[in-house]
């Protein structure tokens, strides 16, 4: 509902014939209205979806009002200005206004408010960027992105690894001090950054029918938790659905690095059932899974429910318990459970539901959802959720912040959300990572994966990872007690 | 005054006749190679856009050969922008050979690396940046030779070797080879010290690029030798214009012409040279340009413009042998009905003739040409996974031709976030942005789609039943395109055509007894009645279970000849080729397959 008023010269906007005041927050892209940011985070630029030859944007916070006034229909805040009103506004809401000049007219938009945290974000983003193209892949790369900055650092790419894939790039405690990444195909192998060694291992042990995926660490870094999946990419006839990734084969393992050794137990790679996506709880006392009873695959693939479970592990012994857990059932849900994330508090698990499978990527349906592990309660983040897939989350080290990937946007593309989440648990309105140009996301084809938080950068350069990622062999990890 | 007269001759005729050469060469011969060259890009004439030429080396002969590369779009657009561009080259080598070596440096110096140039411009993989690059190189060496005092032009020989990089990749040689080769005919630094500059312009020269390669992240080869993004593995060709820059400067240079004897601008030397230059130019046309490619490019022009007919005219004129040339030949029979009539007729590799895998083991061209097929057959969302294989693989991961396409299949999709995107992207396009604008109207708007005649039908033959496939499973679509909408007869041709192609006779019979329908053709299509009649001949059918179908008695009759000759010659092919070389039988017994 728009209400006009039609005013006549004002003082301060006297280049206007008139200046009308509507009762409408503006329409801007990205959304940043009544988002929740942290104080560290880059200027969130961003453009008015209206022809526009002018554009000014009050911002008020704990400090004096101020005026910026720009060309055109996009904002770009000029990074000194934002961090000084970052610096004074942390805990503070801003109320922004934006007026939109076109010809002689001057539209007064109704303020909008941005809460500014007074907790801070994890200082980098690290993701991958790949072309939405599925089956092949021709160029992609692990990127480094600094939050209070627009600054992106390439931590590998496929130039310099030609034909290699690269994936699940994983951190513990979001410190890149530990970090596990897979390649595939070319120069495959499982790249480990540990005790500032960096190694690539080759993980295929014993009676594991693939190389390692999926990683998770544990708490106390000695251990880290992988799937082992066979996947087959299939295609959609007809319908927006474009493609889906089938689990013919799951297990579970989890890698022992100081005696390199996979360890499992039939809890974990049992014949009849799949095991995917392991995440250990804050204590490291415990596993959480995704488990599915087997169905004939690829025909049945939509009768595929992963239940979320648990396993005990002891970290002194690495022996992994033999009773399984069911702690969300499919079959009372009804659907299917995946990427389980443990707050690092311990007490929230993040995980995506969606109506089948366990690659959610595909399915529009597939949502955020949280279960309090202290009372069992469990339910959708409705504020994080859209009608199209959200997936991949991460939790900062802090457990205020999550980052993950939503195809909000146009169905295909996923680029990263940013969202609060207080004490309680509850998620906050969420935001798309800013960049320097507004417009960015308009023109850019290639799809962000996997958003992980991390404290400091990363450290390996990328010609280090090339020089050993190209050495062979990799170091084989033998395997231990379970198979 | 006869001096005049040759200064003439240097000054204008070889300008004029080599312009007038590779217009019409490339004009004539590269059109269609071309006018694809264009479309393997997206240029927008944006900042954000330029930015993205940073990240690599040799970023302004790359935006400046991907802004010209544009003008490739409108007819004779190629033609001009190359032969304009060989032109500057040339000057500029005329230029710097002059003032270098002085006017009886024969004029075949400063020609030979346009020839070279030309030559490798006739590769689709050879893009005018590269050009550009040895020009901006050039340049480079020509302010260089202009300062006079020798401390003020040897400091901006050094502080230019990584500008030259930075702007011209690898063209960087042609600068630090003119400095080295140039100081050394000055000869001004005597004894240690004449030792001294050399070995700085080489350690700079070598060490610019391994120090930028870690900015770029590039391997130590890629950085010495980065010519675009264009071709990851360049060629011998791709160098050789870099080489005769490198080899005119230096000869230019190093040669004191006014000691020599050699008349360069007698009738004979002129003669001798224009030998060499004919000779060159042949040669390299000869060894880089793909004939066979610029058909095939015309086939795809011609099919892009639904001129389905020309299409198959020009088929049967070239008569190729080469499964992307049978990939169009094929659509085109197929769109004008003719296909299982004619399908012998006509070069057939198997069923590589039918669909271009999508993998990686293609190259961008092939995948870029490889929805056009699912496109017209109507499995759009096959069509689409093509598409944004061949945008993947294509140079720069963009590809206007494809942006065109994805744009359609979602807009047929209904899927017009998605179409909005790639719509807004070409509308900042020079060539490509009123096509963009056009489509914008559909965006959301049901009403403006339903209107279109070539939408209504796109989403008539969407199948409305949903199947999980994986890539290049060929039989699966075509039999869910059939199924779904008995009356897409391009599928079901496809399908029966596959099957025969393949030699799978039970599949043929299996799904021509399901799919096909009695009444469809007046008589049985050919391919079809040859196919059945290996059934009787073979003795698993009888002629009474094809009663319901129409045979050609000629057809029968040739089947019986057939078998006769088959029999008493024991299966020698060479017995049957002359009469039976174009039907199916021929095909089923002599036909091999790639991994027989």
């Amino acid at each position: 509902m728009f209400f006009f008023f039609l005013l006549p010269f004002s003082a301060c906007n006297e280049e206007y014939r008139s200046v009308i005041t509507i009762n409408n927050y503006p329409s801007i892209f990205p959304d940043y209205k009544e988002v929740t940011i942290p104080y560290n985070i880059a200027p969130l630029n961003f453009r008015v979806k209206e022809e526009a030859e002018r554009l000014i944007v009050k911002i008020k916070g704990k400090g004096p009002e101020h005026e910026f006034r720009f060309r055109g229909n996009k904002a770009r805040f000029h990074q000194k200005d934002w961090e000084g009103i970052m610096k004074t506004s942390a805990g503070n809401d801003l109320e922004i206004t934006v007026s939109v000049g076109h010809q002689d007219s001057l539209k007064v938009y109704k303020s909008f408010t941005i809460h500014v945290s007074e907790d801070k974000i994890d200082d980098y983003m690290v993701y991958r960027l790949i072309m939405p193209g599925f089956q092949n892949w021709n160029q992609m790369g692990i990127y480094l992105r600094e939050l209070s900055s627009f600054s992106e650092e390439t931590v590998i790419n496929s130039r310099l690894l030609p034909g290699t894939c690269m994936n699940c790039h994983t951190f513990l405690h979001n410190d890149p001090q530990n970090m596990v990444l897979h390649l595939r195909e070319s120069y495959g192998g499982t790249i480990l950054y540990h005790n500032n060694v960096l190694e690539k291992l080759n993980t295929k042990a014993g009676k594991m029918f693939a190389n390692a995926a999926f990683p998770a660490w544990h708490p106390s870094a000695k251990y880290i938790a992988f799937s082992v999946n066979r996947v087959n990419q299939v295609f959609h006839a007809s319908g927006s659905f474009r493609a889906a990734a089938i689990d013919m084969k799951s297990d579970i393992f989890i890698y022992d690095i100081e005696r390199n050794e996979m360890l499992t137990s039939p809890a974990l790679s049992a014949g009849d059932n799949f095991e995917t996506f392991p995440c250990f709880s804050a204590d490291g006392t415990k596993l959480f899974y995704c488990s599915a009873d087997s169905v004939q695959m690829p025909q049945k693939f939509q009768q595929a429910r992963y239940s979320l479970c648990s396993v005990s592990f002891d970290p002194e012994t690495g022996t992994i318990g033999s009773s399984p857990d069911t702690v969300l059932s499919a079959a009372v849900t009804g659907k299917s459970m995946s990427l389980p994330r443990v707050s690092p508090n311990g007490r929230f698990l993040m995980f995506v539901m969606a109506d089948h499978g366990c690659f959610p990527s595909y399915n529009p349906e597939a949502d955020l959802w949280m279960l309090d592990l202290e009372n069992g309660n469990y339910e959708p983040l409705t504020i994080l959720n859209s009608d199209n897939v959200e997936s991949w989350h991460s939790w900062s080290s802090d457990g205020h912040w999550v980052v993950f990937s939503s195809r909000r946007e146009n169905g295909l593309h996923s680029n990263p959300f940013i969202a609060y989440i207080d004490s309680n648990g509850k998620p906050h309105k969420p935001f798309l990572l800013p960049q320097e140009d507004p417009s960015f996301y308009d023109s850019f084809l290639f799809s962000y994966n996997i958003p992980e938080l991390i404290k400091a950068p990363v450290k390996v350069r990328p010609y280090t990872i090339v020089k050993t990622a190209r050495s062979s062999p990799a170091v084989q990890v033998s395997s231990g007690s379970g198979h | 005054m006869p001096g005049k007269g040759k200064y003439l001759t240097h000054k204008y005729i070889i300008p004029v006749i080599f312009v007038a050469g590779s217009f019409l060469c490339f004009g004539l011969f590269l059109r269609y190679n071309l006018w694809f060259r264009e479309q393997l890009q997206v240029f927008l004439l944006t900042f954000d856009h330029l930015q993205g030429y940073f990240t690599k080396p040799a970023f302004l002969a790359s935006w400046i050969g991907d802004f010209l590369t544009q003008f490739f779009h409108p007819s004779w657009g190629a033609a001009t922008v190359i032969s304009i561009t060989l032109l500057i080259l040339w000057l500029l080598l005329h230029v710097l050979v002059k003032k270098t070596g002085g006017t009886k440096v024969p004029f075949l110096v400063p020609l030979l690396p346009v020839i070279l140039c030309w030559a490798a411009l006739t590769s689709l993989e050879y893009p005018v940046s590269n050009v550009i690059s040895l020009c901006i190189a050039i340049s480079f060496v020509l302010v260089y030779v202009s300062i006079r005092p020798a401390t003020g032009r040897q400091l901006f020989g050094i502080v230019s070797i990584p500008h030259v990089y930075l702007t011209a990749g690898s063209s960087m040689w042609i600068f630090a080879a003119a400095f080295l080769i140039y100081e050394l005919r000055e000869k001004r630094i005597k004894g240690f010290k004449s030792l001294l500059l050399p070995l700085v312009i080489v350690a700079i020269a070598v060490g610019i690029p391994l120090i930028l390669r870690l900015k770029y992240l590039l391997t130590p080869f890629q950085a010495l030798t980065w010519l675009s993004e264009m071709k990851r593995n360049p060629g011998i060709w791709d160098f050789l214009p870099l080489a005769g820059v490198i080899i005119s400067a230096s000869v230019s240079m190093m040669v004191i012409w006014d000691k020599v004897a050699f008349k360069s601008n007698s009738l004979v030397s002129g003669f001798l040279q224009a030998l060499v230059i004919g000779a060159v130019l042949a040669g390299g046309i000869l060894k880089v340009y793909d004939r066979d490619l610029e058909k095939i490019l015309r086939l795809d022009r011609e099919a892009a413009n639904g001129n389905w007919k020309k299409v198959y005219e020009l088929s049967e004129e070239y008569e190729l042998r080469n499964n992307i040339a049978s990939y169009f030949t094929n659509m085109a029979m197929a769109k004008l009905g003719i296909m299982p009539d004619s399908l012998m007729m006509h070069y057939q590799p198997a069923a590589t003739g039918l669909f271009i895998p999508v993998n990686a083991n293609e190259n961008y061209l092939t995948i870029t040409l490889s929805n056009e097929v699912y496109w017209h057959l109507g499995d759009v969302n096959a069509a689409q996974h093509s598409a944004y294989l061949g945008t993947i693989f294509s140079p720069r991961a963009e590809n206007s031709r494809l942006m065109k396409r994805l744009i359609e299949i979602n807009i047929v999709n209904g899927q017009y976030a998605v179409a909005e995107k790639y719509v807004r992207i070409l509308e900042k396009t020079m060539f490509h942005g009123n096509w963009a604008e056009d489509m914008r109207k559909y965006l959301y708007n049901e009403e403006e789609c339903g209107r279109s005649e070539w939408i209504r039908a796109k989403r008539a033959v969407i199948p409305s039943t949903d199947l999980l496939k994986s890539g290049n499973e060929y039989v699966k679509t075509l039999r869910m395109l059939v199924q779904n909408n008995p009356a897409n007869r391009m599928a079901l041709d496809y399908l029966l055509c596959f099957h025969l192609l393949s030699r799978d006779i039970p599949s043929f019979e299996s799904d021509f007894e399901k799919y096909y329908l009695p009444g469809m053709d007046a008589v049985l299509p050919r391919v079809y009645q040859e196919g059945l009649l290996i059934n009787i001949a073979s003795r698993r059918k009888t002629p009474a279970d094809y009663s319901r179908f129409s045979f050609s008695p000629e057809t029968v009759r040739q089947m019986a000849e057939y078998t006769r000759l088959f029999e008493e010659s024991n299966g020698k092919g060479s017995v049957l080729i002359e009469k039976f070389g174009k039907t199916y039988w021929f095909y089923y017994h002599f036909a091999r397959m790639k991994d027989e």
